[in-house]
């Protein structure tokens, strides 16, 4: 059960430290997306990254469509990770659309958790009333169609492409790595069950430390999305990044790291020693 | 302007470079025309998101950035830009990135591809029909194997039930008179034979107490087989369940116990307009049950014992027998929690008779009980870290 839940979804395992940091990607990534800033902390943490169903190098045979139309779904294949890892206290580190999947997990199973760092959070990315998601209905349709054109004539156009790099022979490999998700249907499914969610009324059941990371422009969680969420969970740190842009953590890896550092620090002192 | 440059501004392509911080830097003039804006608009002002469809921009976003900063390179990414004036250009781009010491820069060139925009479009329209249309007849082909399947499992589950009911049946009558029956009469005989106590040595005596002592275990054992057992003949009554009025009433029921308080917090109103639907006769049996069952098991040191009662809706999958089926639901959880060390700190089975709970020696069937109801119900039941969580799913009537 373990070896195959490990396998399912990629599960890799690093660092060394008394506590665990469990980093989530999100849509339209892979777990590579954390490789700028997990090797200022593998020092100090054990740090467990992985690929939800569908993503990555997951086993792609074990996506259900019905189980991953929706974010439970995903929350299962973490409390599956945490489950078979037999993990207490984590530090989980969500992206994205992984915040949300995290906070479901941790609603379902507290016992896991034992913080939260949010990257870009959004509860929901709809408009409603008194509530500013930042995107109508008809915008996540045009990303759709955005999507399926991506994908006509060269369907694995975010698969890898062998290209010849002589100055840095090291990024040949991971060339030969598939990035993203390489499947359309299931990269529709994703974008269907991120976007169309709604768990507002989650956010005050989250009581452990928090901190939430919202950059500068961000065109997908805009700022009034992440005061909303530091609003609802309580006692949550809110920190406005000079960031720009969704994805801090491989644009500006060196703001995204400190922030957390501070965070942990405080949280857990003993490590400063 | 040299010729070079010359070359860059004029090219029928569109050239961009985008910095780090996502602004455009340097952009040609034939693209700037094309988009209708001025070059002090763009340069150093706009990001490159602004240029784009809402769909554009999140898939940039949450695709193409990553896939550039990760691959160095993009080729053949198709994204929608948009005039001033809010018309769409939809282009082709290939994309690479220039580190430098500091940072980086990402250079774009697209193609507009209007006229073969529209030819895919219909390609895209065709292959969605071909596609749903293929989906369709394999899910009806799906959908019928798979009725006959639950068909003939369902033949299977109601021969067994019948079978079952009938030894459920047998069973009860056993329960409820052929075994009372002669336990009675060993009450009788030993009430009469230390009625003659005066005939009787001190050693007589004390294995008469001992015949009453077994057999009263033997009778509690015995009903609570024969609690456990009705059960199954309960028809449930679906409702729309007041949970305050009813754990107000459960509260009214162990106003007795001294030193008790029962707290209950709801935490189900969040989700407006949502009830939920269960057997109020069926509730109230598991909560005076458990709620026996953790003031009993108490840790004796403990004088004043608060029970927590908290409920809210959590999104559970339904199917949790079936294997690879997934539906979540909203759900009913109910925790039960109490102060300090208690009894679900080890971690029940929840089997007939748990014999790892045996704290006087005394089987209990209440946890048993309990889970039965909560399955009745279309729920699970199950503790973690001292807590114990019920959750209980919809009922199709």
């Amino acid at each position: 059960m373990t070896a195959s839940i490990l396998d399912r979804n990629n599960v890799t395992i690093s660092g060394q430290g008394q506590r665990t940091m469990l980093m989530a990607h999100g849509f339209g990534c892979d777990q590579n997306m954390w490789r700028y800033v997990i090797p200022e902390f593998q020092n100090e943490y054990r740090i467990i990254l992985f690929d939800y169903v569908g993503c990555g190098q997951s086993d792609i045979n074990s996506y259900k469509v019905d189980r991953y139309s929706t974010l439970d779904g995903y929350a299962q294949d973490v409390l599956d990770i945490c489950k078979a890892l037999d993990l207490k206290d984590v530090i989980f580190v969500g992206h994205s659309v992984s915040c949300v999947i995290g906070m479901l997990a941790f609603i379902q199973n507290p016992e896991f958790f034992g913080s939260m760092i949010m990257i870009g959070p959004s509860p929901r990315y709809i408009n409603d009333k008194n509530y500013v998601g930042g995107f109508e209905q008809k915008d996540l349709e045009d990303l759709l169609d955005v999507m399926d054109k991506n994908y006509i004539g060269w369907a694995n156009f975010l698969a890898p492409v062998v290209m010849k790099n002589d100055e840095r022979p090291e990024l040949t490999k991971e060339l030969e790595e598939s990035f993203c998700s390489t499947d359309p249907i299931i990269t529709r499914q994703f974008a269907r069950a991120t976007f169309f969610s709604d768990n507002r009324s989650d956010l005050s059941k989250i009581d452990i430390p928090v901190l939430i990371l919202q950059c500068a422009d961000d065109a997908i969680a805009p700022d009034s999305v992440g005061n909303y969420v530091s609003l609802q969970i309580k006692g949550s740190k809110f920190i406005r990044m000079e960031a720009t842009g969704h994805c801090p953590h491989m644009s500006h890896p060196q703001e995204t790291i400190r922030h957390m550092e501070t965070f942990l620090y405080e949280l857990y002192p003993m490590h400063q020693q | 302007m040299n010729e070079w440059q010359n070359v860059y501004h004029k090219a029928p392509g569109y050239f961009l470079s985008i910095s780090h911080e996502n602004l455009i830097v340097r952009i040609n003039d034939f693209f700037l025309n094309e988009l209708g804006f001025s070059r002090d608009e763009v340069i150093g002002r706009l990001r490159v998101e602004e240029l784009l469809t809402v769909g554009g921009k999140i898939f940039f976003q949450t695709h193409v950035y990553p896939l550039v900063k990760m691959k160095r390179s993009a080729n053949e990414i198709y994204l929608s830009f948009l005039t001033k004036d809010k018309r769409e250009i939809p282009v082709l781009l290939n994309i690479s990135i220039e580190d430098f010491q500091e940072n980086y820069e990402i250079h774009c060139i697209g193609l507009p591809i209007s006229r073969r925009h529209n030819f895919e479009q219909e390609l895209i329209e065709a292959r969605k029909i071909a596609e749903k249309t293929l989906q369709e007849n394999k899910e009806v082909i799906n959908a019928r194997t798979e009725l006959e399947r639950v068909k003939k499992a369902l033949e299977r589950q109601l021969r067994t039930l019948s079978q079952k009911n009938s030894h459920q049946i047998e069973l009860n009558k056993v329960l409820s008179h052929d075994l009372q029956e002669p336990l009675r009469k060993i009450g009788i005989f030993s009430s009469m034979l230390s009625g003659q106590q005066d005939n009787l040595n001190d050693k007589v005596l004390e294995t008469i107490d001992k015949i009453f002592e077994s057999s009263s275990k033997v009778r509690e054992l015995l009903d609570g087989l024969q609690r456990y057992n009705s059960l199954d003949s309960k028809n449930i009554e679906l409702t729309e369940v007041d949970l305050s009025a009813l754990i107000q009433k459960i509260k009214e029921n162990f106003s007795g116990f001294p030193n008790l308080a029962i707290v209950f917090e709801d935490q189900t109103s969040v989700l407006d307009g949502w009830r939920y639907q269960g057997d109020n006769n069926l509730l109230s049996s598991f909560f005076r049950e458990l709620l026996t069952y953790i003031i009993r098991y108490k840790k004796s040191q403990v004088d004043f014992l608060t029970i927590k009662i908290s409920a809210d809706i959590i999104k559970s999958n339904v199917y949790a027998e079936t294997k690879d089926q997934y539906l979540y639901e909203n759900c009913l959880r109910l925790t039960f929690s109490s102060d300090g060390e208690n009894v679900f700190q080890s971690t029940p089975t929840f089997e007939l008779f748990d014999r790892s709970q045996l704290l006087d020696e005394k089987m209990d069937i209440s946890l048993a009980f309990c889970k039965k109801i909560v399955q009745m119900l279309n729920g699970t039941i199950s503790t973690q870290a001292g807590k114990l969580y019920a959750i209980f799913g919809t009922i199709q009537q």
